[in-house]
């Protein structure tokens, strides 16, 4: 059986990796959540405030929780017509190239996270009182994560080799 | 200025991760002048903590629940009962499915993956030469993303500060403009070639094919009903399309069980964080442009070369066909959308108007090389190499310029709908 992307469902329960069933439960959360929050707001015709805010935070952490996801998985969007047209031996070199630069980047959001949470560790969100460093904390777990995973391939190349 | 894009412009070319590309080139446009580096990452959470964007996850994952519930059988079915027997049936078909599958699904993608396969056996089963299948198959899924829901107006509603239900219901008439356009080439196609027609379906066979994929059919009448008659909102009408798919499956058809349910959410997580960590990055990238004046010094250079709203408006058509080819489409929205919106203003173009233009400029894109993803997803599902592929889909891009000239020269066919509903 195969899903619309192309992947076949056994698969997908094998490698199913932590990352990923963060994101599977935080998506199925902010679901519940939000489903709460349209039911109270007509059924019972009465807001919730916080179902908004948590639906919020829930996607801030999907969202660079998943980036470890997708770099594990190689499926960040990129352009790669150039690099499909040049010599394979050039094209190996340019990989490394381009994993360095997300790396670079990925260190650099890290780092300046950790600087952010200094300043912003009394903020608290506006509608449920959650300290706002719990939910920048998503972009330093998430980068850290994707780091891992972009040097867990690096590792497991070397491994291959010396073999 | 010239370094931001720069960097940019040689990251992307190199096939850097497109969030990383933008975020990077930000990033060392921020060391390079000194700007506290910290608003990068207050940027890239800013960015993506707005109500609105909930819609991606949920219209993302209502349109995998859909494909893994295996309705598009049921919609292909009826829609084969009521066209089939045209000539060149199955080329028709094709289109009125695509056409109801893109009131509950947002991206072109979702559309050609899923009911897009269902399409393509069905019409190689009846002899239909693959290149047509497969140029029609594309086509008609670019109906997907003009037509609510729609992640590509979700994100330009988001960064440019428009209405997300007033580009919703904009869509609707250009998006059915488009399947008249594609049925009146696959009938000269047909008749030319002489393809095959169905048999006329009885009265009976109608009636049975509706009620099999009536609940199915409700769908899009839930979605843009809902957002029409101001009862749910879009990131609602999301959530409910989500919760409505998830009974269909489970409760109605019994289709879904924990496997492909999972593997659904799996995969629509994935498009998320993906789709998401670009907006992150570009909403970085859009403060600096803001911060430097770029957008108004382009809509400066602009006044100086175009004196009507007209000459404006095919210039921006231009930039964004080029654009679309050479970017992916929600790149391009999260760039040029910050860059473009006093252009907008300066000669009184409605942003609600213009988002379906670009929308509609950003699927010619998808549909042509070099980087056009559907064709990639063509080319693996119908198993042509990507050359023939690029062939196939070629003659199915005239009908979508006729209406991108359409709609572009004619606002009131995109506005007369929401300006009825919204006034």
């Amino acid at each position: 059986m195969e899903s619309p992307q192309g992947l076949d469902y056994r698969q997908i329960w094998r490698e199913l990796a932590p990352e990923d069933a963060i994101c599977v439960a935080l998506l199925v959360s902010i679901l519940i959540v939000m489903g709460l929050g349209v039911f109270f707001r007509y059924v019972l015709n009465d807001s919730l405030t916080w179902t908004e805010e948590i639906s919020r935070y829930g996607l801030v952490y999907i969202t660079y929780i998943g980036c470890a996801t997708a770099v594990r998985r190689r499926s960040h969007i990129r352009i790669d017509l150039m690099a499909r047209l040049l010599p394979p031996a050039i094209q190996r070199v340019l990989a490394v190239i381009i994993d360095l630069l997300v790396f670079v980047f990925l260190v650099f959001l890290a780092v300046n996270t950790i600087r952010i949470m200094d300043v912003l560790w009394t903020s608290r969100s506006a509608a449920i009182g959650l300290p706002i460093n719990y939910v920048y904390a998503a972009i330093l777990f998430g980068t850290v994560a994707s780091v891992i995973r972009l040097a867990g391939q690096y590792l497991a190349r070397s491994r291959r080799d010396d073999r | 200025m010239i370094i931001l894009f720069g960097t940019l412009a040689v990251f992307l070319v190199l096939g850097v991760p497109v969030f990383v590309a933008i975020g990077l080139a930000a990033a060392i446009y921020l060391v390079i002048n000194d700007i506290p580096v910290l608003i990068s990452v207050q940027q890239m959470f800013d960015g993506i903590d707005k109500f609105p964007l909930l819609a991606v996850p949920f219209f993302i994952l209502a349109g995998n629940l859909m494909n893994a519930a295996g309705i598009t059988d049921r919609l292909f079915a009826f829609a084969r009962s009521l066209v089939g027997h045209v000539r060149g049936g199955l080329g028709h078909v094709n289109i009125l499915a695509s056409l109801i599958f893109s009131g509950m699904s947002g991206t072109a993608i979702a559309d050609a993956g899923g009911l897009g396969t269902v399409e393509l056996k069905a019409m190689r089963d009846q002899g239909y030469d693959t290149g047509f299948a497969i140029g029609i198959t594309a086509a008609s899924s670019t109906i997907g993303p003009i037509i609510p829901p729609s992640l590509a107006m979700v994100v330009y509603g988001v960064v440019g500060n428009v209405s997300i239900g007033k580009l919703f219901v904009a869509g609707i008439v250009p998006g059915l403009l488009m399947a008249v356009c594609l049925h009146a080439i696959v009938f000269y196609f047909a008749v030319r070639r002489d393809y095959p027609r169905d048999p006329r379906a009885s009265l009976r066979q109608v009636s049975r094919t509706f009620r099999s994929g009536f609940l199915a059919l409700l769908t899009p009448i839930i979605i843009v009903g809902g957002i029409i008659g101001g009862v749910v909102t879009p990131t609602e009408a999301a959530v409910v399309a989500v919760l409505y798919a998830l009974f269909i499956g489970v409760i109605a058809y019994r289709t879904l069980n924990v496997d492909n349910v999972l593997s659904v959410l799996r995969e629509s997580f994935e498009t998320t964080a993906i789709t998401m960590i670009m907006v992150a990055a570009s909403v970085l990238f859009g403060w600096i442009l803001v911060r430097e004046n770029v957008a108004s010094q382009f809509a400066q250079t602009m006044l100086e070369f175009a004196t009507e709203a007209w000459h404006a408006l095919l210039i921006l058509n231009v930039i964004l066909l080029i654009a679309g080819i050479f970017m992916e489409t929600i790149a391009v929205i999260l760039i040029l959308t910050p860059i473009l919106a006093p252009t907008l203003s300066a000669y009184g173009i409605d942003p609600v108007h213009f988002g379906v233009v670009m929308v509609l400029n950003l699927m010619i894109g998808l549909m042509t090389p070099p980087i056009g993803l559907l064709l990639f997803v063509m080319a693996r599902i119908g198993k042509l190499d990507l050359f023939a592929t690029i062939r196939a889909v070629f003659p199915f891009l005239l009908p979508l310029f006729v209406v991108l000239i359409l709609i572009s020269v004619f606002p009131w066919i995109s506005l007369f709908l929401p300006r009825l509903v919204y006034g």
